[in-house]
């Protein structure tokens, strides 16, 4: 009956009695992410309450809020984001032992004002039929000319593409960067369009020998129920460009997250993010998302078949530095 | 943009301006472009980029999502319009065995919410689309491919735009032939006028205010698509703001863009009120059409029934097998109990703010029918209040939220309001119903406008002379006479809560979980195809039971006591 009272009272009034919270809002939306917050509250007694949305309106909410935001943590699907959400002024500055140790140094803002939780690669998927490993070193191949008509990426509206691009500006320039977005928008075999997994599905097809794609898409693929899908992911294999000794490795983008300035629950925020970064988590992900550890070394099948590659150690701030200039470069290559 | 350093630059025309590349980009152009753009000594890095892309956007880019957005707006509008308006007399001017399921079965498109029918239609036909275009690329070149994987696109946009609006129009059209009245319809029998002479210059010019009522829901909601069109991969002015908003952040060309958007919207408008305007005829008195439509011959219905499956085809049983197919494969490894909580709040969400929204639907049409027995100034600053209020619907879902938590943050900050908006948005979803209402008020009215104008103001002074106020007046007689065009305009309402998506995601409290949020989770950020259908088919069945609830109050006879 007290229950009973306490819970009318509460529905009624929306205090509820107090224990230990913590308040996400998340441009993640996965369903893996419900499973490891479920772990996080079973190892700590923190409930996690979640606000899911874009990211850019997630950003706009946290700063209309002030003060006052609920919200102790922002979590992304991008390093541009966190970057551009720290350029607003949005986190706050964390000091945990763990968290230097768990996350390398590249993969985190050199303020800790964000850190990596999961990593993703954007390779080369190509078609196992009609084209050789060998032909693919570097993304620079797909701007020469023997890949004329046969290459499919997704829009450049996508933050994927934008960041592989901020990472070529970063590495080598903006003039190359504007070249090899020229050439390879000439090479493809269609305009832009659809996401990573419709790209898998237009070389499958037969339609193009080349995409960029991030690597959980073939995960998922292969993983899928259907025979289709199946089919699809078993005519395509993919290459990790950048691997020689002179070059800078393949291209890694993470998700991750930030303890918010105006945080009220900052302790259990650092919590979860030694937490997320911890080794239980992280062996966790890639048999969930296909996602890989911050590590790289990832137990999941999959990934063991992909074999190990050397990631771009490039500072992830970099991409959110040259964002901007990205979008410019693709509007320029008339890449839609 | 750099400044020019020297003289000669400062006296540079715009045109010039455009001339300006560095020689490496120059090769990379087309040859016809080569030669436009010469090559000129003071080498300026930003400039070349702003000449690719910049000035470029504005000359050819803005102009082809302008194009684009004007082409799929026109023939959608003209495809729902006939198809929304030809449905509806079908199946209401005459009676046949099984009419009302049939006219049920043609509403039922509209439970989908089109991101759902586009990703469903893009799965049926992604895999014939690529052999198309490998066959055309073989036969014809890769040019004509792209030009027909263009088309391709914009029909099937167009198509699944269609097939997800044009119960607008027909609902809107058949709860205005229903409340027609008998009298009309015997005079011109009497007359020898024939069937459709009767249907054209009789019922079509009658229902004028609610068809077009309808009609200007589907145009706005086509103005306003993002969902699908991302998913077909066609590009319209409302995507390109949110390429830009997200991309470079370019405030200036965002604005632009909205006034190109906001301009369509009034100009919308003005054709609304031009055609609506002159409502002459009162019509529903006695009998209406639904007892005095003839009875059909054997051949006339079987007629009528193949005339209509197409349109419960294409816009139901196809994109639903679809869905169907894939969650098969989904509930493999999906835990059907997951979807429980959604299932109660988005059915909650949906009742409570087409609840709200249809109260203030009536107040604002019952305010204005009560002003417009007054004066012309009067009059005239209702109906500037009325259309104002139905300004939510006009905005982009995505605009109108971001506006709205601007709003909410600001009061969060103040004292006096802090804690009260803590509770209406944070603590409870409330301030997500109100969001919804706000964002359909729109539809509200429209219902509550088209049923009063049915409604004779005679009726009004007949009762006022007996002494009755206008509430009593309200009470007894208008809310009786306007149920069917209220439940017509709560069912559209609880569909389109059930389905709205941009507001959801940037008001939404904490861990609120909706079948749409579910659904676009799956489909958009995991590609999860297999498992999001199982939500979105749930939505469907969800709505399409709303609307058999609506169907059976609507089918009662009201009680005399």
């Amino acid at each position: 009956m007290k229950k009973l009272a306490i819970l009318l009272f509460s529905l009624f009034t929306g205090i509820l009695p107090a224990e230990e919270t913590l308040n996400i809002y998340s441009q993640r939306h996965y369903d893996a992410d419900k499973k490891v917050f479920a772990m996080f509250t079973e190892k700590t007694g923190i409930k996690v309450n979640v606000v899911k949305g874009n990211a850019d309106e997630l950003v706009e909410r946290i700063k209309s809020e002030g003060e006052k935001s609920p919200a102790d943590i922002l979590l992304t699907k991008d390093a541009a984001r966190l970057y551009w959400a720290d350029s607003q002024g949005l986190f706050q500055p964390v000091k945990s032992e763990k968290l230097a140790k768990q996350v390398p140094s590249h993969l985190r803002d050199q303020d800790n004002k964000w850190f990596g939780i999961t990593q993703r690669a954007r390779v080369i998927a190509y078609s196992k039929e009609r084209v050789k490993p060998s032909e693919l070193n570097s993304y620079d191949d797909l701007a020469k000319p023997e890949w004329e008509g046969r290459v499919v990426v997704r829009s450049s509206s996508n933050i994927y593409n934008q960041s592989l691009l901020a990472s070529i500006i970063a590495n080598k320039g903006e003039k190359e960067a504007l070249v090899w977005a020229i050439k390879v928008r000439n090479n493809m075999a269609r305009a832009p369009q659809g996401s990573d997994r419709d790209q898998i599905r237009a070389i499958a097809s037969g339609l193009a020998d080349v995409a960029l794609v991030n690597t959980y898409y073939l995960g998922v693929l292969a993983n899928s129920e259907d025979p289709k899908d199946q089919l699809a992911a078993s005519k395509v294999a993919l290459a990790f460009p950048e691997q020689g000794e002179e070059q800078n490795g393949t291209h890694v983008n993470v998700s991750g997250a930030g303890v918010l300035k105006h945080a009220k629950n900052i302790e259990n925020a650092v919590k979860f993010l030694e937490f997320m970064t911890s080794s239980e988590v992280q062996h966790t992900y890639p048999g969930l998302t296909y996602e890989y550890p911050l590590t790289l070394k990832s137990d999941n099948k999959l990934h063991q078949s992909w074999g190990e590659f050397k990631p771009d150690t490039l500072n992830l701030k970099s991409l959110g530095e040259h964002n901007t200039k990205a979008v410019k470069l693709f509007q320029a290559a008339k890449w839609e | 943009m750099a400044k020019p350093t020297t003289d000669s630059w400062t006296q540079l025309t715009e045109y010039d301006a455009d001339k300006l590349l560095e020689p490496e980009f120059i090769e990379l152009l087309p040859p016809k472009l080569q030669a436009k753009y010469t090559p000129q000594p003071p080498n300026l890095w930003e400039r070349t980029i702003d000449t690719l892309s910049y000035q470029d956007f504005h000359r050819t880019i803005l102009y082809k999502r302008l194009l684009y957005t004007i082409i799929i707006l026109a023939s959608v509008a003209c495809l729902t319009l006939i198809i929304g308006v030809s449905l509806a007399w079908l199946v209401t001017s005459r009676t046949f065995p099984g009419q009302k399921f049939l006219a049920f079965s043609l509403a039922l498109p509209i439970a989908i919410p089109t991101y759902v029918a586009a990703t469903s239609y893009k799965l049926m036909t992604a895999e014939f689309q690529l052999a198309m275009s490998i066959q055309v690329r073989k036969d014809f070149g890769a040019e004509t491919m792209q030009s027909l994987n263009h088309g391709w696109n914009l029909a099937l946009a167009i198509l699944v735009l269609t097939i997800t609006f044009y119960p607008y129009v027909f609902l809107a059209a058949r709860s205005s032939f229903l409340s027609l009245s008998k009298d009309y319809l015997e005079t011109s029998q009497s007359l020898g006028k024939s069937h459709f002479f009767i249907f054209r210059k009789i019922t079509l010019p009658l229902a004028r205010p609610a068809i077009i009522g309808g009609l200007m829901l589907v145009c706005l909601e086509t103005l306003n698509e993002y969902g699908a069109m991302k998913i077909i991969g066609i590009e319209t002015l409302m995507t390109e703001i949110f390429r830009i908003r997200s991309g470079t952040n370019d405030l200036n060309t965002v604005l632009r863009i909205s006034g190109c958007i906001l301009s369509i919207v009034f100009i919308l408008l003005v054709i609304e009120l031009l055609l609506r305007g002159r409502k002459k005829f009162h019509p529903s008195r006695s009998a209406t059409l639904s007892d005095a439509a003839p009875k059909a011959s054997n051949k006339a219905t079987f007629m009528i029934y193949i005339a209509t499956l197409p349109a419960i085809i294409l816009g139901f049983i196809l994109p639903c097998s679809e869905l169907l197919r894939q969650a098969f494969h989904g509930l493999k490894r999906a835990d059907i109990s997951d979807f429980n909580g959604p299932i109660g709040a988005s059915a909650s969400l949906a009742a409570q703010a087409s609840l709200l929204t249809l109260m203030l639907g009536i107040f604002l049409a019952f305010a204005q029918r009560i002003v417009s027995k007054s004066g012309a100034l009067s009059n005239s600053m209702m109906k500037l209040i009325s259309k104002a209020s139905s300004l939510g619907y006009a905005i982009p879902g995505a605009v109108l939220g971001v506006a709205l938590i601007t709003w909410v943050g600001s009061l969060l900050q103040s004292s006096h309001t802090n804690s009260l908006i803590e509770t209406i948005f944070y603590s409870s979803s409330y301030g997500l119903i109100i969001a919804y209402s706000i964002r359909f008020l729109s539809i509200g009215i429209n219902a509550a406008e088209s049923g009063f104008a049915n409604i004779p103001i005679r009726l009004d002074e007949a009762s006022a002379q007996l002494g009755k106020s206008s509430f009593t007046t309200f009470i007894r007689i208008h809310l009786p006479l306007l149920k069917p065009s209220l439940l017509a305009g709560a069912l559209i309402l609880f569909l389109d809560v059930l389905k709205e998506l941009p507001l959801t995601l940037i008001i939404q409290p904490f861990n609120t979980e909706t079948l749409a949020l579910q659904t676009f989770t799956l489909f958009s950020s995991q590609e999860e195809y297999a498992l999001g259908s199982i939500p979105a088919l749930i939505l469907i069945f969800t709505g399409v039971i709303g609307m058999i609830a609506v169907r059976k109050i609507l089918n009662q006879k009201p009680h005399r006591s």
